[in-house]
């Protein structure tokens, strides 16, 4: 009888430490579970942010850009040193409104007005070979603006 | 009974470690997309830049000689080093336009280069003209000022100007009858009534070829008739 008592509460020990097993563990699974949906793995991508910032060669160019932003007269077309194989050439950019533009080349100068926001184009005629253009604007202020460009014109076959 | 908890203890434990493994597997493969797709994305910009920049138009660079060889020439030009690539193609003129071969150029002499430009900067030559630095020269200047003093002479009226960028400064500028005067609108005016103490005016000078510290007035533009006539108050 005695032997048949301790047998049995050695089964209900070992049932006792299952099932406390089974509910801590569950408990603790639930909770790991309940936390990882709370906190999912952060979208950080493998490759850190420092190496795709654009490389430090560009940087001059920005800062270079800011200091002709000071002067409003730019030339949008023909760009500097460029080659045109026609003597008509039409000088077309942007300055302030309602500015007298003067162009003057080596032989010839010409004449005109950007209009209300600031836009102008003008017919020039340029002389064989290399071409030194003085561009100025002048705004009703009398504020004066200037820019030079150098255009070949040569018929020669490039 | 006890193997039946055992099992539902397995399920219970197992089944958030399948679910965990699952997600981090694909948050790892949309990493790595992610990251191919940065590094295409890194190389293709550069090209696109290129397409919209002057690479590949025609450009003419004038500047001097500071090395030569059969293949390359370096050109300063604008206080830069530029490489121009020469090959067979290349034609070469002299300061009179003539043709003329490589070997007449020399360093320090002052040429106009004729190519396209290559993405590194560097020149392919279709043609190279030698070219006379004194005669590429362009002595207009364009000055918006205000007229402080008028002189006549038999011959000619010479007034000073005080450039309203610089008002320390003063240029003594000559006209004659060739001197063409206009309003803002292209419409010609008379110079003796115009030129006057007071006045507003662009000058388009050059220096005058006779007289000292003089300039020449090849153009005029009045500035004044843009200013408004002020409406009478009733």
């Amino acid at each position: 009888m005695c032997y048949h008592l301790r047998y049995s509460m050695i089964k209900e020990l070992i049932l006792a430490l299952i099932i406390g097993a089974i509910l801590g563990l569950g408990v603790t699974g639930s909770y790991l579970n309940y936390k990882g949906k709370r906190n999912p793995p952060s979208d950080k991508p493998l490759i850190t942010e420092p190496t795709l910032i654009p490389t430090i060669s560009t940087a001059p160019a920005i800062e270079e850009n800011q200091e002709e932003t000071n002067n409003p007269l730019t030339i949008i077309s023909p760009s500097d040193n460029s080659l045109v194989s026609s003597a008509n050439l039409s000088i077309s950019g942007t300055t302030t409104p309602d500015s007298q533009i003067v162009i003057a080349t080596a032989t010839t100068v010409f004449t005109g007005q950007s209009d209300t926001k600031g836009k102008f184009s003008l017919p020039i005629k340029l002389e064989s070979g290399l071409n030194i253009i003085k561009i100025s604007s002048i705004d009703p202020q009398n504020n004066q603006f200037d820019y030079q460009l150098n255009i070949t014109y040569s018929t020669a076959k490039i | 009974m006890t193997k039946i908890i055992l099992l539902a203890f397995l399920l219970i434990i197992t089944k958030p470690i399948i679910a965990q493994e699952a997600s981090n597997s694909a948050t790892k493969t949309d990493d790595i997309k992610g990251i191919l797709r940065q590094i295409v994305n890194q190389d293709n910009p550069t090209s696109d830049e290129t397409s919209t920049s002057d690479i590949q138009l025609p450009k003419a660079f004038f500047g001097s000689i500071t090395k030569i060889n059969t293949n390359e020439i370096t050109l300063n030009f604008q206080n830069e080093n530029r490489l121009l690539r020469i090959d067979s193609d290349t034609t070469y003129a002299d300061i009179k336009s003539r043709p003329t071969k490589l070997t007449s150029f020399k360093e320090g002499q002052t040429i106009l280069a004729m190519g396209i430009v290559n993405t590194d900067l560097s020149m392919d030559c279709s043609r190279i003209v030698a070219t006379d630095s004194k005669s590429i020269t362009n002595t207009h200047q364009i000055i918006s000022g205000q007229i402080v003093d008028v002189s006549q002479s038999q011959n000619s009226t010479i007034f000073v100007l005080v450039p309203s960028k610089n008002k320390n400064n003063q240029y003594q500028i000559k006209i004659d009858t060739k001197t063409v005067l206009t309003d803002t609108k292209g419409k010609n005016l008379t110079l003796n009534k115009n030129i006057i103490s007071g006045k507003k005016l662009i000058a388009v000078i050059k220096p005058d070829s006779q007289i000292a510290q003089t300039f020449y007035a090849v153009r005029l533009i009045s500035l004044d008739s843009e200013t408004p006539t002020p409406t009478p108050k009733p």
